[in-house]
């Protein structure tokens, strides 16, 4: 199994995953897809304090802005840089180099909102 | 229920994802607005713009009656010429924005968009009353295609070798075969690159969009959507009806006056003595968003107007567009005017034109 089959993910199309305590979180390829070229994110900044399901980036293609969600609660530890130069790097590669931010979770985070990917393939992508 | 391009077939096969604009179902993109968009400006871009009208217009009268109608000056349009013009209500407000082509001393093809062709051949036959003029909408039975960018004239030049297009100035046209209810081949285009476009009945077109695909020349001709179209024309600061044009705004408050016959304008620029609102175009300075229609463009702390269509341009990657603006604004200054796009206030300057 390739790793997206292995990833967790919300049904704002985020993906998400795990090590301990610490998420890194990007977008599905299905919704790279639907964005289309994206010429602009806007990330969080590094030890914002983010809810579970709070708008806290802003990924713009050539027609649209799209709102993406803090999948789990926790605090931005990291944020991918190298977006900002060059954000079409989510469309080219939206499991690997083009992740968007890490959170470091809060304590005792609830995530079974969060579904497997066949699952996620079957509910949310038509 | 959509309206669709003759080329529709060769779309669906070419993998586009399309797009409603203005009730027709066209190509938004093949894969990506911005490959498509460097496309145009590098080598050579492939438009389907079938949606656009066609009107033909004839008769002993309809040089001088056209004229009367239309708001710049066609005794400058020579024959197998192209200029752009305005069809105007009686406040000077555009109805529409449109090309016309002088195929003979008589006869004349006008092209306005896919949303005008109602208001513009309305208005026109409630024009016409007893003058010896015909017209005859064919919008819909004529297969338009953009062949637009820097290469473009190379590529033409295999596909029809009869046609000399060195010769072909920008807003020249050519009868394909001679007659005016022929394949009509213009330099014109809407992208701000060098380019033709090329007017002919269904069956034609449709083997034209394949030998144009798959011609021989060597150069490389890519399909392109209205997705490019759009950026493209914003870069080049061509306006669009709808967003930068309307019915409550006159072309010299849109900013083309150039487009206007003298004495027309003369008198429209009496009626609205100081031009305001008007359509003005701007760079935004810092890295931002893509400005998008409807954000706030401000002269300090005041709100003086706001954006009608914007992007990043993907040549440079600046913010560029057209905003609606109630205030006397200069032009290059770089310290007074800002875009508030979300949640903070990013530099821009008015321009004179577009960046391309």
């Amino acid at each position: 199994m390739s790793e997206f089959e292995n990833l967790k993910y919300a049904k704002t199309h985020e993906w998400v995953s795990r090590e301990g305590d610490l998420i890194t979180v990007g977008i599905s390829d299905h919704a790279q897809e639907l964005l289309g070229d994206i010429v602009f994110i806007e990330l969080p900044e590094i030890g914002r304090v983010v809810e579970n399901n709070e708008p806290m980036a802003v990924i713009e293609s050539v027609k649209a802005a799209s709102d993406i969600y803090a999948p789990l609660a926790g605090t931005i530890e990291a944020v991918n840089e190298s977006l900002e130069s060059e954000p079409t790097i989510v469309n080219s590669s939206p499991y690997e180099d083009g992740w968007l931010f890490k959170i470091r979770l809060a304590a005792n985070v609830d995530d079974g909102h969060l579904v497997d990917y066949e699952t996620y393939q079957k509910d949310y992508v038509e | 229920m959509s309206l669709l391009s003759p080329l529709n077939e060769q779309h669906k096969a070419l993998g586009a994802t399309f797009t409603d604009f203005s009730g027709w179902q066209m190509p938004l993109h093949y894969g990506s607005i911005l490959k498509e968009h460097l496309y145009v400006r590098e080598s050579v871009g492939l438009f389907d713009i079938s949606h656009m009208g066609a009107v033909f217009i004839s008769g002993r009268e309809s040089a001088t009656w056209l004229n009367r109608l239309l708001a710049n000056d066609l005794e400058l349009l020579a024959v197998e010429q192209a200029h752009y013009s305005f069809l105007l209500n009686d406040a000077g407000g555009v109805i529409d924005d449109l090309i016309v082509y002088r195929l003979a001393e008589d006869v004349f093809f006008v092209v306005p968009n896919a949303s005008g062709v109602g208001a513009v051949t309305e208005h026109l036959i409630g024009c016409i009353g007893d003058a010896d003029v015909r017209l005859e909408n064919r919008s819909g039975s004529v297969v338009s295609i953009a062949i637009q960018g820097k290469r473009s004239e190379a590529l033409l030049q295999a596909v029809f070798p009869q046609i000399d297009f060195s010769r072909l100035e920008k807003n020249d046209l050519k009868l394909v075969d001679g007659k005016s209810d022929s394949m009509v081949i213009a330099r014109t285009g809407y992208t701000g690159s060098d380019g033709f476009e090329i007017f002919t009945d269904i069956e034609e077109g449709r083997a034209l969009w394949d030998r144009l695909l798959n011609n021989d020349s060597g150069v490389e001709c890519h399909v392109c959507g209205l997705g490019s179209r759009d950026t493209l024309r914003i870069e080049a600061g061509y306006p669009l009806y709808g967003n930068e044009l309307n019915t409550s705004l006159t072309p010299i408050q849109a900013g083309l006056g150039f487009f206007v016959g003298a004495e027309l304008k003369a008198s429209l620029k009496e009626q609205t003595p100081n031009n305001l609102p008007k359509i003005v175009y701007f760079k935004v300075l810092e890295k931002a968003p893509p400005p998008r229609n409807g954000y706030e463009i401000f002269e300090g702390e005041n709100s003086i107007g706001k954006v009608t269509s914007g992007c990043l341009s993907p040549m440079t990657h600046e913010g560029i567009g057209f905003a609606l603006v109630n205030a006397k604004i200069s032009l290059n200054e770089s310290e007074k005017y800002s875009i508030f796009i979300r949640n903070r206030k990013y530099s821009l300057m008015f321009l004179k034109r577009g960046i391309i």
